[in-house]
């Protein structure tokens, strides 16, 4: 290595030699005065020699001594220089030195080790592979351009290694100086930071993944501030909004939030920010499209060291199909419930073995149970009434076997109230064995009290219609009454005259009192049977012979019948099958038929006046009644309107008595109807089961 | 026998049938009683009847309608109308048409009589 500096001297500089050269020639000259012929040199010349001298004397003096100095320094130098290589040799990095036009002039053993290359082959590093290719431009440009302008550099670069791999150093370059601020030297220091490197590569790696993550969930992702100013949007927020992330910022994305959700939310937010724990809120925003659409917000703070929090992460999920099912859902149950409250229908299941039930809220109202305790068999076995228990017990063991449960029972509330349920029950499957019930109980109280409180209108209505008919009929009751009488007082008059002759006629007068017996019991007949048409009573149903239902009320009617002049013709079947029914009612219905068809002839002249009443039985245990004349008629169209109440023909009537006999005849399970003859005149008709079939139709109500 | 004057009956009611003749011949009149009035129109009796009581209710031919029968018939005859319905317009209508008159059932043995003797002209 070179050195700038001058070696230490060991000859007195030039000039002071050629000084004392000088000097001693001129000395010479003047001591042979052959050569001076001047003499004796004078004093003065002598002197000046001598001062000469001694200035040659100091001078060579001083460059001695500046020559020692200048030896010491070097030697000085010299032992600094080893020092600094040894400095360099032992320092954790790789240092080269260079010329001041940038060739590489040493470089310390560890670059050595780490390229594995020598001091000859590294100079040639621009060209060798000794840089990463794709950092070597960028390296030459800087590095050029360095040493021409004398500035240090820094960039970092890719270094092969002696295996060929590459690592990363931060390589800076700095000139060496001297005194007078001449660049001598580069030095360059090439540090090691590959792992710091990689480290901040995995991060960026790691930062783009988390960006890619949060700009691809299919949710909205935003930050805010403490102060709850929004600072960032992630992009599908950004595409939902169809706003960027300026306009969004703060508090731009507010104008997305629905305008009924827009101080629910405000508040909602105020409210977490205030908690400073994590927090949720729903609203809709709006889409880029116009749409509103319902989100979840949901928000985490994030703290710093100290516990206080520097930023808000939020995300807002879509919740509008869970909320439009939610919405359905509420919706559908509402209408469930309001249709089980206004129908009073409850429904529920029921697993018998572990006893666990599951009821709805109408039902809870109609039992009032209470809805916060649990259900048990007991506990809706106590509520029902005592008399019911017994059909609810049978009517359960049946549905055990695969029978539909439907009875209607009463229950007894814990208020005192009585109420008429009727439950429809079955077994839907069996869990692990056990029946699951499912059901519905309905409160059929009001349709039970409407029932009858119509039954009792009903008998009201048709206690008026038989008053009526009483009114009409006072002339043919007086005569079937009087009729008998006037035997009876007859009789008796002629009974004592008997007794009164002389001699008495014992045996016409025994004959006669025969006589008013006869005729007392009949008359009693007549106003049994009239009591009983014309007394109010409850409907009851019994097992009647309908024939002689009819035999009664045609004896009551034949006089009145024959004053019209109608021809009656009983065609009754022999054997007739009983029904099920409440005699008078049914007598009611078929005296006012025999009524309407008397006086559907009252005009009629051109024939004879006939009226048939006819019982036969129908196919499928039914018996059929019907009642033809020969009157008027009936047309197609007002044949239906003939059973509506208040409808009539005739000029006195009111136009109730054949509604009353169809609801008569309905609530005997039958049905009544007109229809035109062939010839002239109409046949009323009804029919009702027989007996037994009516049995089994009551029954089936149960 | 035949000084005792005939009283027909008519009506339709079996007790009447019974009782009437008995009361009447007890009280010494001949009776002849029938179920209808075209049964009396046919009989003899309808000549030699002194005295007719008939019922207003009969089937077929009523009483009136046997009354204006026997009018256009010529026949005179002193009706006594009997009636289960105690209607005091047709009882006035009746007598206006001539009937001797017009007893409501049940009436009195000595209410019947003495129309029937009145009837007879015996009082």
């Amino acid at each position: 290595m070179e050195s700038d500096v001058e070696p230490p001297l060991e000859s007195p500089p030039d000039e002071v030699t050629r000084l004392r050269d000088a000097l001693n020639a001129l000395r010479a000259i003047m001591a042979r005065p052959a050569l001076w012929t001047g003499g004796e040199p004078p004093r003065i010349v002598t002197a000046a020699l001598d001062t000469l001298s001694g200035i040659a004397n100091e001078v060579e003096e001083r460059v001695a001594q500046h020559h020692g100095e200048l030896a010491r320094a070097s030697e000085a130098l010299r032992d600094s220089e080893s020092n600094s290589r040894l400095i360099i040799d032992s320092i954790p990095g790789l240092v080269a030195l260079l010329t001041v036009t940038g060739e590489v002039d040493f470089v310390n053993h560890q670059i050595l080790d780490y390229t594995g290359q020598t001091l000859e082959e590294l100079k040639q590093w621009g060209t060798n592979g000794t840089i990463h290719p794709d950092d070597l431009p960028h390296v030459v440009q800087v590095f050029t351009q360095s040493i021409g302008s004398g500035s240090p550099y820094e960039i970092e670069q890719r270094l092969r290694r002696s295996d060929g791999a590459f690592r990363w150093f931060q390589n800076n370059g700095f000139p060496l100086r001297d005194v007078s601020g001449h660049i001598v030297r580069w030095c360059v220091l090439l540090t090691d930071v590959d792992e710091q490197k990689r480290a901040e590569e995995a991060l960026r790696s790691n930062e783009r993944d988390f960006k890619l993550i949060i700009d691809t969930i299919p949710a909205l992702v935003w930050s805010a501030r403490p102060d709850g100013g929004a600072e960032f949007f992630n992009r599908h927020y950004q595409e939902f909004a169809g706003l960027s992330e300026e306009e969004a910022r703060d508090w731009g994305w507010t104008v997305l939030v629905h305008p009924d959700d827009q101080n629910g939310l405000a508040a909602a937010w105020q409210r977490i920010m205030a908690s400073e724990a994590p927090g949720e809120a729903e609203a809709r925003l709006r889409r880029h499209d116009g749409e509103y659409r319902w989100f979840l917000f949901r928000t985490n703070p994030l703290r710093d060291a100290e516990g206080r929090i520097v930023k808000w992460y939020g995300i807002n999920t879509d919740i509008e199909d869970r909320k439009r099912a939610e919405v359905d859902l509420r919706r559908a149950y509402d209408s469930f419930a309001d249709g089980q409250r206004l129908s009073h229908t409850g429904n529920f299941t029921a697993d018998i073995v572990v006893d666990e039930h599951v009821w709805s809220e109408e039902l809870y109202r109609i039992f009032e149970f209470d809805p916060t305790v649990p259900i048990r068999v007991q506990a809706v076995r106590d509520v029902i009434h005592p008399d019911d228990l017994p059909s609810f017990d049978a009517g359960f063991a049946r549905s055990l076997g695969g029978a539909d449960f439907d009875l209607v029972f009463r229950i007894v509330t814990g208020s005192g109230t009585m109420k008429h349920v009727r439950a429809f029950a079955r077994v839907i499957e069996r869990v692990a064995g056990r029946p699951l019930f499912i059901g519905a109980i309905q409160d059929v109280t009001e349709t039970k009290m409407a029932e009858e409180a119509l039954n009792a209108a009903r008998s009201e209505l048709a206690h008026v219609a038989r008053v009526t008919t009483l009114s009409t009929l006072t002339a043919s009751i007086a005569h079937e009454v009087n009729q008998p009488l006037s035997g009876i007082i007859t009789n008796a008059g002629t009974c004592l005259r008997m007794l009164d002759a002389d001699p008495p006629n014992v045996e016409g007068a025994r004959e006669t009192a025969r006589r008013t017996i006869r005729d007392g019991h009949r008359a009693s007949a007549v106003v049994t049977r009239l009591r009983a048409l014309f007394s109010k009573r409850e409907f009851t149903l019994e097992p009647m012979d309908l024939n002689e239902a009819i035999q009664e009320v045609v004896a009551l009617s034949r006089s009145d019948l024959q004053r019209n002049r109608v021809a009656l013709q009983s065609e009754l079947a022999d054997s007739l099958p009983n029904v099920n029914g409440d005699r008078i009612q049914l007598q009611q219905v078929i005296l006012n038929l025999l009524r309407n068809a008397s006086d559907a002839m009252i005009d009629v002249q051109d024939r004879p006046r006939q009226l048939v009443v006819r019982t036969e039985r129908e196919t499928g245990d039914r018996v059929r009644v019907s009642v033809r004349d020969a009157g008027v008629g009936i047309d197609a169209q007002s044949a239906n309107k003939l059973f509506d109440a208040f409808y009539t023909t005739k000029a006195d009537g009111m136009g109730i008595g054949l509604s009353i006999s169809r609801s008569i005849v309905e609530r005997h399970h039958g049905r009544l109807w007109a229809e035109p003859n062939e010839g002239p005149g109409a046949t009323f008709s009804l029919s009702i089961p027989c007996d037994a079939a009516g049995m089994a139709v009551a029954s089936a109500g149960e | 026998v035949s000084e005792r004057p005939l009283v027909a009956v008519v009506d339709d009611d079996i007790s009447v049938r019974e009782s009437l003749p008995d009361l009447l011949q007890q009280v010494g009149f001949a009776v002849q009683a029938f179920a209808s009035a075209e049964a009396f129109l046919t009989s003899d009796a309808a000549d030699a009847t002194s005295c007719l009581i008939l019922d207003v209710g009969l089937p077929g031919m009523s009483g009136p309608d046997l009354q204006r029968e026997l009018g256009h018939r010529g026949k005179r005859v002193p009706i006594v109308f009997i009636t289960a319905k105690g209607d005091k317009s047709l009882q006035t209508r009746l007598v206006a048409a001539g009937a001797v008159a017009c007893l409501f059932k049940p009436f009195s043995d000595t209410a019947l009589i003495e129309v029937v003797e009145a009837a007879l002209g015996r009082r």
